[in-house]
């Protein structure tokens, strides 16, 4: 029973692996590809065939159901036997520049072996009812071996042929080993049953690796290496250990203990197994590091990065030992392809899905060791690249922030420093300095005169001062000229005359504060004190339209026009009150200039009423 | 030579009246000052100071038509006596002042400072050489001032003629060529005029449309020009209304080629 129950079990096992990884490759190829490759498919179909045809004969003959098993097994064997003439066929379709002779020839030759082969499969079952027939199984594999060499020597110098010819080598290998076998099931010992019935998984698990690398690796290899594992142990457990116990003591209490502590042992080991098999793919394989730390560690790196560059400079800098890639780089891209990975042969590209311009992509290149980038990976890539946007829109957004502030800072200080500058235009120093100086001489000579004069001087310095107050009425502005007008007056004395004429009801107007008293101080300045016998200054306002006209006019020096323009260039009193004006009303030229050399000088302001 | 001062005699000029009564009450507290004049404006300062010939002059920087410095540019370099500018408020006159050593006090006037002006005054008075460089100081400061700040266009040009003062409105300028430190002012009256002013800072402060440069030594009025005379080597003569002929320095030549004789 030893020997027979052994390759019993062999045999089950294979051909149940067989038939799931068969069914795993019909599956790939029919869903991953949307125009699926027929002889794929073909190759799967033939698999999967041998697979369960194999494993029904053998069943059928172990339940000594002779009549049909012959039958099951030719056709089953018959499928074996094509697979290599269809692994060879679509070898041959995938290399190139294979002339098209030798390419009939042997895609030809391929199947008419197989065929013959096939033929005296059934020819064999039907008349000696022995199945399968052992010289075609010998020509089948001396032929593919023939061929197998032919395409060596045909695709000599290809680039991909070491990954096609593997694929044939291992279909042939598949084939080759059958004859081996004897054809009496249950007489040959369990690993003769195993090299010769179950040489077709390695092709199955070659072209799924080749082909299907990610699914084989993330589906397949851990839970199958696991299974594997599982099965070995029991396996190894059933032959040295149960059967020896069974066969000396079979009824015994302790025989039945060991059992049962075995087959404890066997569910708790699986979960271990398991674990162990996925540890294995994973490090030993796969070589990859733990991707859950690795994205954490990335996440917290590229936390204390301040700049997009050099998020990504940290991002490559981890990415690429855990990837065993010789060359990560990062570049800006212009589109945006949301997080997707692409890969080719050397190199691997992923999008960094920040929100705004410009975008980035990471280039993984020069994978060590024929790597390629398998789901978990990918995983990885994307979670990381997801988490680099993340990072680096949250300092573009503090950037932008920052970069905000900055610029408000710089208004806010601008503003704050036109307002100084207006202001202290406003108190001109000249003039306060003089009229700080006539006082002084007012106390000498007229103390009330002066004590009046300081308490003008300190209103006026209040009105100019007053901040907060863009507006004021027009009374108010007047009474500030007033004030103005009665220093000068007492500095001048009788070279300065004041007329102002502002009708009762315009005095409750409201306009921008301080546009008038820098007119009438510019008169003084430029038109009365240069002028020896001094003049007067004429203040009047009155309705245009929904604007309050005000005109400024005196008697002074006045000037030519070329002194205007360069005193309006050189910007103070004059292009302020002109930008303020403009910025209230409609008007474009809300401040008007006369003068006359010798003459004096006449300002008109359009000043739009507040309501 | 050192000579011993007995009371230094001042003339101050003010066109405020208050600030000069102010400015002459202080100097009246001190027992070593005798104020011989006073003058309401810049011409009468300079017709006083020559005619007094007083140690010292306190001068208003700002004056209508002719200013501090324009006093000072108007007297006879004989008749020159020591000088302190009297000032309100101007970063760009202080520092023109300080850098050239020339005294100058802030309004409104304190005694202690003026004081200090007097005494320092008194101190240059004992020591000849200080006296002769006055001029030459307080004309540098003036140079530096000019140069420094965005002083206005002249609109008329304060001129000696013979012992009184005339105003040349700067239209009437036909030329001006530098003499050394002098320049002479050619006007269409047909009068010449001498006045002390560098080339440099009397051309910032005339209207550029106006006047042109025709070499180092030369402004001319635009208006007054008759003719432009093509000379071999692309150079020009310039010929006025008045008949007066200018060679155009080479530099020139190109800048009036580019700015005048494009059509």
């Amino acid at each position: 029973m030893t020997t027979n129950t052994a390759a019993s079990l062999v045999n089950l096992f294979g051909f149940i692996t067989g038939t799931v990884l068969y069914v795993m490759l019909l599956w790939m190829v029919l869903t991953s590809r949307p125009n699926s490759n027929r002889l794929a498919l073909l190759t799967g179909l033939l698999g999967f065939a041998w697979n369960v045809g194999a494993f029904g004969g053998y069943t059928l003959s172990n339940f000594r159901w002779n009549e049909a098993a012959p039958i099951f097994l030719a056709a089953a064997f018959s499928s074996l036997c094509f697979l290599p003439a269809v692994v060879v066929h679509s070898a041959l379709r995938t290399a190139e520049k294979v002339p098209r002779l030798q390419y009939l020839m042997i895609a030809t030759l391929a199947y008419a072996m197989s065929g013959v082969a096939t033929l005296m499969n059934f020819y064999s079952a039907v008349t000696t009812r022995t199945a399968p027939s052992q010289s075609a199984l010998i020509g089948v594999t001396v032929g593919f071996w023939v061929l197998l060499v032919a395409l060596l020597i045909i695709t000599r110098s290809q680039p991909k042929r070491g990954r096609v010819l593997s694929v044939v080598a291992m279909s042939v290998f598949a084939v080759s080993a059958l004859h081996l076998s004897s054809p009496e099931i249950s007489e040959d010992p369990w690993w003769l049953q195993l090299a010769g019935h179950h040489a077709s998984l390695p092709l199955a698990l070659l072209i799924l690796y080749q082909d299907f690398r990610f699914a084989l690796a993330d589906i397949f290899l851990k839970r199958a290496l696991a299974f594997i594992l599982l099965a070995g142990l029991i396996f190894g457990m059933f032959v040295f250990g149960v059967t020896p116990l069974l066969s000396s003591n079979p009824t015994s209490e302790r025989s039945t203990a060991v059992l049962v502590t075995l087959w404890v042992a066997t569910a708790l080991a699986y979960p271990l197994l398991r674990r162990g098999a996925a540890l294995f793919v994973d490090k030993i394989v796969l070589r990859r590091g733990d991707y859950a730390e690795l994205t954490s560690m990335l996440s917290a790196v590229i936390d204390r990065c301040e700049t997009p560059e050099a998020v990504l400079d940290e991002t490559t800098r981890i990415l690429a030992p855990a990837l065993s890639a010789t060359s990560i780089q990062w570049l800006e891209c212009d589109e945006d392809n949301r997080s997707t990975v692409q890969q080719d042969r050397h190199s691997a590209h992923i999008t960094v899905p920040a929100t705004d311009r410009p975008y980035y992509a990471l280039t993984i290149g020069g994978l060590s060791g024929g790597r390629r980038l398998l789901s978990d990976d990918i995983a990885m890539l994307e979670h990381s690249a997801l988490l680099v946007a993340r990072r680096i829109d949250a300092v573009r957004s503090v950037e932008e922030r920052y970069r905000r502030d900055i610029r408000e800072q710089e208004m806010r200080k601008l503003a704050a420093e036109a307002e100084l500058r207006a202001l202290r235009a406003q108190i001109n120093p000249h003039f306060l300095f003089n009229a700080l100086t006539t006082i002084g001489y007012l106390i000498q000579t007229a103390p009330e005169r002066a004590l009046a004069t300081l308490m003008r001087l300190s209103g006026l310095l209040r009105g100019v001062l007053r901040s907060g107050e863009e507006f004021v009425t027009l009374g108010d502005e007047l009474d500030l000229i007033e004030a103005y007008l009665d220093i000068e007056r007492a500095r001048f004395e009788d070279r300065l005359r004041v007329h102002i004429d502002v009708p009762g009801e315009l005095r409750r107007v409201r306009i921008p504060a301080l546009v008038i008293q820098p007119l009438v101080e510019n008169a003084i300045k430029h038109g009365i004190s240069e002028c020896f016998a001094g003049g007067e200054v004429r203040i009047s306002a009155r309705f245009v339209d929904s604007d309050v006209l005000v005109s400024v006019v005196d008697t002074g020096i006045g000037v030519t026009e070329a002194t205007l323009e360069r005193r309006k260039s050189r910007g103070l009193g004059l292009s302020n009150i002109e930008q303020r004006l403009r910025r209230y009303g409609h008007n474009e030229t809300p401040l008007v200039i006369h003068s006359t050399p010798g003459t004096g000088t006449d300002v008109e302001i359009r000043i739009p009423v507040q309501t | 030579m050192s000579t011993t001062v007995d009371k230094v005699r001042v003339v101050i000029a003010d066109d405020e009246r208050p600030a000069r009564s102010f400015l002459a009450s202080i100097l009246r507290t001190f027992k070593d000052v005798e104020i011989v004049g006073e003058a309401a404006n810049g011409m009468e300062a300079v017709t006083l100071i020559e005619s007094r010939q007083p140690d010292l002059a306190l001068l208003d920087l700002q004056m209508p038509e002719v200013d501090g410095l324009g006093v000072v540019r108007l007297l006879k370099k004989n008749k020159m006596p020591l000088v302190a500018f009297v000032t309100a408020f101007d970063e760009y006159a202080v520092r023109a002042f300080e850098l050239n050593a020339v005294d100058y006090v802030l309004k409104p006037v304190e005694a202690a400072r003026l004081r200090q002006t007097i005494d320092r005054a008194r101190e240059r008075l004992e020591r000849e050489e200080y006296k002769s460089e006055a001029k030459e100081r307080v004309q540098a400061a003036a140079a530096d001032y000019e140069a420094a700040g965005g002083r206005p266009l002249l609109e008329r040009i304060p001129v000696r003629r013979h012992d009184e003062i005339v105003l040349v409105p700067v239209r009437q300028i036909v030329s001006v060529v530098a003499d050394g430190e002098l320049l002479h002012l050619h006007t269409t009256a047909n009068e010449t005029h001498t006045i002390s002013y560098r080339l440099r800072d009397l051309a910032a402060r005339l209207e550029p449309t106006q006047f042109v440069r025709l070499s180092r030594g030369t402004i001319v009025n635009i208006d007054m020009i008759r003719r432009i005379i093509r000379m071999p080597g692309g150079m020009f003569t310039v010929v006025l209304n008045d008949d007066q002929e200018f060679a155009v320095s080479r530099l020139q030549s190109r800048l009036l080629r580019d700015q005048l004789l494009r059509l």
